[in-house]
């Protein structure tokens, strides 16, 4: 037994772990810059000078370690230093690698590159190097020497970067893996601070998901209560329907010979191959409709969330009218799905000869079916409950934008209108997290409840 | 008997409503449209339907004894009834222009059956060209989803836990190989030369395997470490099914752009887990049986193994879980859809169209129609996947 513990743990260790990266992933590798997004978005405070406005960029883009590499190891050419790797300004450092990369001589590269950023008026060069290319670039700036205002320095620096990249072309060739001890993967996931850039972080592993781009605050915050009310009400729908789903499926077996049995399952089959999103439409527009029967709100509940847990969980207890609608809606495929597997298995156990003994012995097909019965099935039905979890916290997004709920599925909507990276991490990593801790829970669960598994087990190992 | 049962178990109305669908939504431009499918004018054969560009002419027609053949309902997808705008239901008094110009009720031929969108465009039409999109993307994207699941469920269920072993000196070639390829993916733009050096890098790969494959060499290739390939992909599963499918397609499709394409590609990609896992546990059943003994003694081995021998035999429960992924995909692809995150909004899906519907609730029928048509279609997949499992017990 303790061995099958340590084993799951150490499995869904290694499975957190992969969340982890897919996470770090996914709020890592955007299209564009962050930091520039940012700034374009919160433009509160708009700074007219050029020079302020890239020490503005410089602040965001360091406050937010971007400087660091990705991850513990890096895969980069033997060309490139450290030292590159870390430069806050993206231009620069843009121009700084691809002319490393040309000539295969930093010391080079940097003195031409710092030449050509200083001086404002080559801003053109620089797009040039962005649209054409290094080696265009170079040799366009060599061959129309007349048409720049460049000093005669800057062309003895370039011819000399050209034979450098004649002679040391081959350098580029050659990968170096390096060790990073400071990262962003790091400070994600362990949090810490970076001396001088302003950044700190407690890491997501003590609740830190960092700023949210376009909103200011803090992911956790922000997340918080939304979460807790998708939890509540996939929790609730799974604590509801699965004693329901048991008796519905035990009645279904013992009436079935009786005619409403045998067409409930064409009926049954049907309403849940109804998209949730479509039956949620289709409740509101029959029962929250003026026009139609006008027997439930339509609107959401507006909950408390100044005052910490519990003045929020008595305001949504409060207001429990409005949740009728998104509960059903939620709830009613879990519902068909599980009370048909109780049927279909209730079904097949009643064929086993220990059942035949039972009857023979003069137990009621009440006691056969709800007791002796019940229990041989619950392993599997509580597993598949389980693996419906995913599901219903997916389902909450669509439940949300239909009755525009205050529930993690609103808050992941509007981040994705605003592509607030941190947040949708943040809550693919929480709702993954969830899922893969009730996963293991189950297991344990299970084994624990059937002494089938357990002993199996027991022989496997010893 | 067998053969028997394998003749009947297709012979179900739901693979009729399938087909049904299908026919829909591919001759879509032929059922519904409201340029002429066939035009003879003067002697001349023409087919204005092709072109949608263009606007039909009333006039056109009249001009001289021209023929031409109709479509069965007289509107396109997204073309508006300036007549009949802003939500016309199919009870609603239609209107229409006679030949002298003057606003009459429409005629029965030219109704709108379903009703009309705030534009004015044909619901019916709508649906016939949304049903089109949907089915292309599922299709497409359950097999995809198929193909990748086969192939690991494959890979995690013929190998085991153990028995995938591999010579620690090819690894560490196929390391070094990797590692170049990243660096050149990442590091060095160039196209022209990025590609000499991949080809180069695999033309050298390539001749160190033939050399190792040598005799002599076979003291450093024996030294084998074994890949924990089982375990792999149980993890990588449990990872892809912990997450939820809306959530993970919802913030990828922020990472590409909202596009057939990557909507297709997304769905695949978080599509193929739960069939995975059945290729996977059918295969270690079928493992040890005693014909797949005798295909490895005479001498099968790899791809032509499992497609030719294995595949075969698992045929049956890989359909039903496919038409289960089938059923799941159409379903999500309606639901980011009417999220607003789907397929670009100038395309109709059957999702958009509910969610155009459901703000504007004294359009019923925007609601009902398309959401019972996507019904019915999951619903009969269902079925169908339902009679192929127990026809197969």
């Amino acid at each position: 037994m303790m061995s099958r513990l340590i084993k799951r743990f150490l499995q869904t260790l290694v499975s957190l772990l992969l969340l982890v990266l897919f996470s770090f992933f996914l709020s890592r590798v955007l299209p564009g810059d962050p930091a520039k997004y940012i700034l374009t978005f919160n433009n509160s405070q708009v700074v007219s000078s050029a020079e302020g406005r890239a020490k503005c960029y410089e602040q965001q883009y360091r406050q937010m370690g971007l400087h660091l590499p990705f991850f513990y190891f890096s895969l980069e050419s033997i060309l490139l230093p450290d030292s590159f790797i870390h430069l806050p300004d993206n231009d620069f450092k843009f121009l700084l690698c691809s002319l490393s990369y040309y000539s295969g001589s930093p010391r080079l590269s940097y003195s031409l590159a710092k030449k050509i950023v200083a001086n404002k008026e080559n801003e053109f060069l620089v797009a040039s190097f962005q649209r054409v290319g290094v080696s265009r670039a170079v040799d366009d700036l060599l061959a129309n020497r007349d048409v720049t205002e460049i000093d005669e320095k800057f062309l003895i620096d370039l011819s000399q970067l050209k034979s450098d990249h004649e002679n040391q072309y081959w350098k580029r060739w050659i990968p170096s893996i390096r060790w990073n001890a400071e990262n962003q993967f790091h400070l994600w996931c362990f949090g810490g601070r970076l001396d001088g850039s302003g950044f700190v972080s407690k890491g997501i592993v003590r609740g830190d998901f960092g700023k949210s781009w376009t909103r200011g605050g803090d992911v956790f915050e922000m997340v918080k209560f939304p979460f807790l009310l998708t939890l509540f009400l996939s929790v609730f729908v799974l604590l509801v329907t699965f004693p329901l789903a048991l008796i519905t499926g035990g009645w279904l077996v013992f009436y079935q010979r009786k005619w409403y049995a045998k067409i409930q399952k064409p009926l049954f089959i049907f309403t849940y191959s109804i998209p949730t999103f479509w039956m949620g439409t289709a409740l509101l527009l029959f029962f929250a409709n003026p026009r139609m029967l006008d027997w439930l709100p339509s609107a959401s509940p507006v909950l408390e969330t100044k005052n910490g847990f519990g003045s929020w969980f008595l305001s949504l207890v409060s207001q429990a009218e409005y949740l009728i609608i998104p509960l059903f809606t939620l709830g009613y495929s879990t519902l068909i799905y599980l009370s048909q597997m109780v049927f279909e298995l209730l079904k097949d156990e009643l064929q086993k000869p220990y059942v035949l003994t039972l009857r023979a012995v003069g137990s009621s097909e009440r006691k056969i079916i709800f007791y002796y019965s019940m229990k041989n099935i619950l392993v599997p039905v509580i597993v598949s409950g389980m693996s419906v979890f995913p599901l219903l916290l997916g389902g909450s997004v669509i439940i949300d934008f239909l009755f525009t709920m205050p529930g993690m599925g609103s808050s992941m909507l509007q981040a994705c209108d605003q592509k607030d990276f941190p947040v949708i991490s943040g809550i693919l990593f929480v709702s993954g997290l969830v899922t893969m801790l009730s996963f293991a829970l189950t297991d344990l669960f299970t084994s624990q409840v059937n002494p089938l598994i357990r002993q199996s087990n027991f022989k496997k190992n010893g | 008997m067998g053969e028997m049962n394998n003749r009947n178990k297709w012979n179900h109305w739901s693979l009729k409503v399938i087909v049904f669908y299908v026919f829909i939504s591919l001759l879509a431009p032929v059922i519904s449209n409201d340029l002429p499918l066939l035009r003879i004018y003067q002697g001349e054969w023409s087919f204005p339907f092709l072109n949608q560009e263009q606007e039909y002419n009333f006039s056109e027609k009249t001009i001289d004894g021209g023929f031409e053949i109709h479509a069965p309902f007289g509107y396109s997808s997204g073309k508006s009834d300036p007549l009949n705008m802003s939500f016309r239901g199919p009870f609603d008094h239609q209107l229409a222009q006679n030949k002298k110009g003057e606003l009459v009720e429409i005629p029965l031929m030219k109704r709108h059956w379903l009703g009309t969108n705030l534009l004015g465009s044909d619901l019916l039409a709508d649906i016939l060209y949304g049903t089109r999109v949907s089915l292309f993307i599922s299709v497409i994207a359950t097999l995809l989803a198929s193909v990748l699941a086969l192939f690991l469920g494959f890979l995690a269920g013929w190998f085991g836990p153990t028995s995938l072993k591999i010579s620690a000196v090819k690894m560490l070639l196929i390391f070094l190989l990797f590692i170049f390829w990243v660096h050149l993916l990442l590091n060095v733009e160039s196209s022209a030369e990025g590609w000499l050096g991949w080809g180069v890098s695999l033309f050298v790969f390539i001749f160190m395997m033939k050399i190792l494959a040598k005799r002599k060499m076979d003291v450093i290739a024996n030294v084998k470490i074994f890949i924990p390939i089982d375990a792999i992909f149980l993890r990588i599963s449990e990872l892809f099914s912990a997450i939820p499918r809306v959530i993970l397609v919802l913030a990828f499709i922020q990472l590409l752009s909202a596009s057939l394409l990557s909507i297709i590609l997304l769905l695949a990609l978080s599509a193929w887990v739960d069939l995975a896992r059945i290729v996977r546990a059918e295969l270690q059943s079928i493992k040890s049986m005693t014909y797949v003994d005798a295909a490895v003694m005479s001498g099968i081995h790899g791809a032509r193994l499992l497609l030719i021998q294995i595949l075969p035999n698992i045929w049956p429960t890989v359909l039903v879980f496919m038409l289960y992924t089938f059923a799941g995909n159409i379903a999500i692809e309606a639901g980011l859809s009417f999220l607003g995150f789907g397929v670009p909004a100038t395309v109709k899906t059957l999702g958009g169209l509910i969610s155009e519907g459901k703000n504007n609730f004294e359009a019923w029928w925007m609601i009902v129609f398309p959401g019972l048509w996507l019904s019915v279609l999951i619903y009969s997949m269902f079925c169908l996947s339902d009679r192929l499992r127990k026809t197969e017990n």
